[in-house]
C-alpha cells in the first residue's frame, strides 16, 4: 500500500512528463504552486476536507477559484484530484514536483550548518566547493548550531558531508577507548 | 586493566597528528516513526540491506526493510531514547562480534559485550555475524565422536563432530538438561563449547552458568545471552554471534559444540521484528522466510576437510513442542533441517525415565559412523535388546509368568537394558565407562541382579573398576576397540565384583 508522500510523488510524475512533453517546466511549477496554496487556504481547506459537502459542490469550489489563473492541463490535474478525494496531495505533490525540475536543471539544495554565522565570501566559497563535488548547482541554506563546535556540516538531500569538530573529536573518544582495552 | 602511559601518549599523538585529515560522506535519513524496537526511516537511499546504523543517540540499527519511501530499521539496543525528527547515519557496515580464545569462559550479550562483570574482552579480531555457509567442495563426512556423556545418546543415538541433532520435546522434558551434561563431559577434552540462551529467564541463564562454573566446565564455554527481558532483536541476533565465534575456531581447525537453547524463542523474536516491521505473516503469523532463519544459522554447522583446517562445528538446536506436537510448523522445519532429532517425552520423564529419550522415534542420521569401534561393539547388540523390548513390553504390564521363556528373557534384559540406559543429571560418563557397563549387560552378568538393584549395581560397579581395575579402561581408551583380551579381563572383573561388593 503506498503512502501518501508515494501517490504524491506518482502525480507529480505525470505532470511532470506532461510540463516536459509540453516544454512548460516554469509554468507547471507556478501553477501547481497556486493550486496547492488555494487548496490550503483556511476556507477552502475545511471544505476540501469536510464528508458532507458533495463533490459536485467542491468541484464547483474548485474550478471558480482557480478559474483563469493556471493551464487548462493544471485545471484537468485539479479536477482528476477532486474526484479522488486526493486535493489534500496538493503541497505533497507541488514539493516533489519540484525536486523533479531541480533534478532535471541540475540544482541541488544543501543546508550548511556551522558554529558561528558564515560570511558572505565563505558561502559562495562553500557552494562551490560542494556544486564541484556534487556536479550540480548548489543553492546553500545556512543554519547556525553551535554544539557542533567548528567545521562544517553539509546536509544534501539524503548525503551529509561532515567536517564537523565534534564528531572528529567522537571518533578520536572512540578510538582511543579502543585502543586501551 | 594496566594501562601503560607511553603507550597511550603515542596514540594520542599520532591521532592528533592524523586528526582533521578524514571527512566523511555519510549516507543520512531522518527518523519518522519509532517505537517498540523499530524505527522507520526517510532517505538513507544508498543503505543496503541488514546494513547498521547509528542512531542520533548512539544507539545502532540494523537496515530490515527497504521501501519505495523509507527504511524499516530493527533497533539493537535501547529504544526510548529514539525521537521522531532524529538523525540517522549509515555506516558501511554489518554487524560484527569479537572473537578469539578472549571469549572462553566469559558471558557476553548478542554484540558480543561482556555482561558478567570480569572486566573488558581484550580481542584482536571480529567477525560479521552473518556468513554464507561452508560450501560442499569444502566439506568432509562425520567420523569422530562426541562424547556427550550421556550412555541413551553415546550408545544408541550417537553424535559426531559437525552433526547437527536437534533436541525436541516439551517444557520440562530435560532437553537443556542433556546439552549441559554434554558440555560438562567436555572438560579436559579437545571440544570448546559454546551456549546461546535466547529468550531464557535471566534467573535460569545466571543458574547455568553457575553449575558449568561448579563443574569446571566455564573454562572452554562461552555464554552467549539474550535473555527474555532484552529486545528482540537481541535475542534474533543471539544465535548468529555464537555461531561467528564457533567459526573462527572451526577456521583454525578447532572443534566446537555449540548449543542453541532455544529456537522456539528465537523465531518468536524474528516473528516479532518481521510483523513490526509489516511484513507479511503467514502460517502461526511466522513470517515467510522463517525458515531461512534457522537454515542459514545451522547449515553454518560443518565438518570441513584437511585443506580447510579440519575443524568442525556441531550444533544441538534446542526445540520446545506444545503438547508434543511435532507436526507443527518451527518443530517440522527444524527436523528437516537437522541431520537426526532426539525425541523427550513427558510420559517418560514422569515415569522415572530420565534423561526421558524416547530411543524408538529418535534418529541420529549420522550414526555409527561416528561411534569408536569400541562402542560399535556393544551398541549394537544394546539396540536390538531395546528394540525387541520396546515392541514386547504391552505384554509385561500384567506379570511375565504366563510367557514363554525367550520372550520373558527379552523381556527381562530389556528392563534391565532401560534401567542402565536412567542417568542422573551433571553425571557424564567417558566413553570407557560406557562400553564397560554396556558390555557387562550384553553378555548376561546383569541378568540375575533384581531390576530394582540395577542402578546401585551400576554405581557400585563403576566405582570398583575406577578404584581396582583401571587399567581395563585405560585399555579400552587405548585401543578404542574391545579385543577378545579386553573382554577377559572385564569377564574376571566382573565375577571379582559380583563376589566381593554388594550392591
Amino acid at each position: 500500500m503506498a503512502s501518501r508522500s508515494v501517490s504524491a510523488r506518482r502525480y507529480a510524475e505525470a505532470a511532470f512528463d506532461l510540463a516536459v512533453e509540453g516544454g512548460a517546466l516554469a509554468a507547471w511549477s507556478g501553477d501547481l504552486r497556486t493550486i496547492a496554496a488555494f487548496v490550503e487556504e483556511p476556507d477552502v481547506a475545511g471544505i476540501v476536507k469536510s464528508g458532507r459537502v458533495p463533490r459536485p459542490d467542491k468541484l464547483r469550489l474548485l474550478e471558480a477559484g482557480l478559474a483563469g489563473q493556471v493551464s487548462p492541463l493544471a485545471m484537468n490535474l485539479a479536477r482528476l484530484l477532486s474526484e479522488r478525494s486526493k486535493l489534500g496531495l496538493a503541497r505533497d505533490m507541488q514539493t516533489a514536483f519540484q525536486e523533479m525540475v531541480d533534478e532535471r536543471s541540475g540544482v541541488a539544495h544543501a543546508t550548511v550548518t556551522t558554529a558561528v554565522p558564515l560570511a558572505d565570501d565563505e558561502r559562495t566559497a562553500i557552494a562551490a566547493r560542494l556544486s564541484a563535488l556534487t556536479g550540480k548547482r548548489v543553492d546553500v541554506t545556512a543554519a547556525v548550531d553551535e554544539s557542533i563546535i567548528g567545521g562544517v556540516i553539509a546536509r544534501i538531500g539524503d548525503q551529509l558531508i561532515d567536517g564537523s569538530t565534534r564528531t572528529r573529536l567522537l571518533a578520536l573518544k572512540r578510538r582511543l577507548e579502543g585502543a586501551t582495552k | 586493566m594496566a594501562i601503560r602511559s607511553e603507550e597511550i601518549s603515542s596514540i594520542i599523538k599520532q591521532q592528533i597528528q592524523q586528526f582533521g585529515t578524514e571527512v566523511q560522506t555519510v549516507n543520512v535519513g531522518t527518523v519518522v516513526e519509532a517505537g517498540d524496537g523499530i524505527a522507520r526511516v526517510h532517505g538513507l537511499s544508498n543503505v543496503a540491506s541488514s546494513e547498521l546504523v547509528e542512531f542520533q543517540n548512539g544507539v545502532m540499527g540494523l537496515a530490515l526493510n527497504l521501501e519505495e519511501d523509507s527504511v524499516g530499521i530493527m533497533v539493537l539496543g535501547d529504544y526510548d531514547g529514539i525521537k521522531e525528527g532524529d538523525e540517522v547515519r549509515a555506516t558501511g557496515r554489518i554487524v560484527e562480534v569479537p572473537v578469539g580464545d578472549a571469549m572462553l569462559g566469559r558471558v557476553v550479550n548478542a554484540l558480543g559485550e561482556p555482561i558478567d562483570g570480569k572486566g573488558p574482552i581484550s580481542t584482536s579480531r571480529s567477525r560479521p555475524v552473518e556468513r554464507i555457509a561452508p560450501d560442499v567442495t569444502t566439506r568432509k563426512s562425520v567420523d569422530t565422536p562426541v562424547q556427550t556423556g550421556i550412555k541413551a545418546i553415546d550408545g544408541m543415538i550417537p553424535i559426531g563432530r559437525g552433526q547437527r541433532e536437534l533436541i525436541i520435546g516439551d517444557r520440562g522434558t530435560g532437553k537443556s538438561a542433556i546439552a549441559i551434561d554434554a558440555i560438562i563431559n567436555q572438560k579436559g577434552g579437545d571440544l570448546l563449547c559454546i551456549y546461546v540462551g535466547v529468550g531464557q529467564k535471566t534467573a535460569k541463564m545466571a543458574q547455568t552458568m553457575a553449575i558449568l562454573e561448579k563443574f569446571g566446565a566455564l573454562e572452554h564455554t562461552v555464554i552467549v545471552s539474550a535473555t527474555a527481558s532484552e529486545s528482540a532483536a537481541l535475542q534474533y541476533l543471539a544465535p548468529y554471534a555464537g555461531c561467528a565465534i564457533a567459526e573462527e575456531w572451526m577456521e583454525q581447525g578447532k572443534d566446537v559444540l555449540i548449543v542453541y537453547d532455544d529456537l522456539s524463542k528465537h523465531a518468536w523474536a524474528y516473528r516479532q521484528v518481521s510483523l513490526l516491521l509489516r511484513r507479511p505473516p503467514g502460517r502461526e503469523a511466522y513470517p515467510g522466510d522463517v525458515f531461512y532463519l534457522h537454515s542459514r544459522l545451522l547449515e553454518r554447522s560443518a565438518k570441513v576437510n584437511e585443506e580447510n583446517g579440519g575443524g568442525s562445528i556441531t550444533a544441538l538446536p534446542i526445540i520446545e513442542t506444545q503438547a508434543n506436537d511435532v507436526s507443527a510448523y518451527i518443530p517440522t522445519n527444524v527436523i528437516s533441517i537437522t541431520d537426526g532429532q532426539i525425541f523427550l517425552e513427558n510420559d517418560l520423564f514422569n515415569a522415572g525415565i530420565r534423561p526421558a529419550i524416547n530411543a524408538g522415534i529418535s534418529v541420529s542420521r549420522v550414526g555409527t559412523a561416528a561411534q569408536r569401534k569400541a562402542m560399535k561393539q556393544v551398541a549394537g547388540q544394546l539396540r536390538i535388546d531395546m528394540a525387541q523390548y520396546r515392541e514386547l513390553q504391552a505384554f509385561a504390564q500384567f506379570g511375565t509368568s504366563d510367557l514363554d521363556v525367550s520372550t520373558r528373557r527379552q523381556l527381562e534384559r530389556g528392563q534391565r537394558a532401560q534401567e542402565i540406559l536412567k542417568q542422573p543429571q551433571y553425571q557424564p560418563l567417558s566413553m570407557a565407562e560406557q562400553v564397560e557397563m554396556f558390555w557387562a549387560l550384553n553378555n548376561g552378568f546383569l541378568d540375575d541382579v533384581p531390576v530394582e538393584k540395577v542402578q546401585s549395581f551400576e554405581n557400585a560397579f563403576h566405582k570398583f573398576m575406577e578404584s581396582n581395575k583401571p587399567a581395563i579402561a585405560a585399555k579400552i581408551m587405548d585401543e578404542k576397540t574391545i579385543t577378545d583380551d579386553t573382554a577377559n579381563l572385564l569377564k574376571s572383573a566382573l565375577g571379582d565384583f559380583k563376589n566381593t561388593v554388594p550392591y
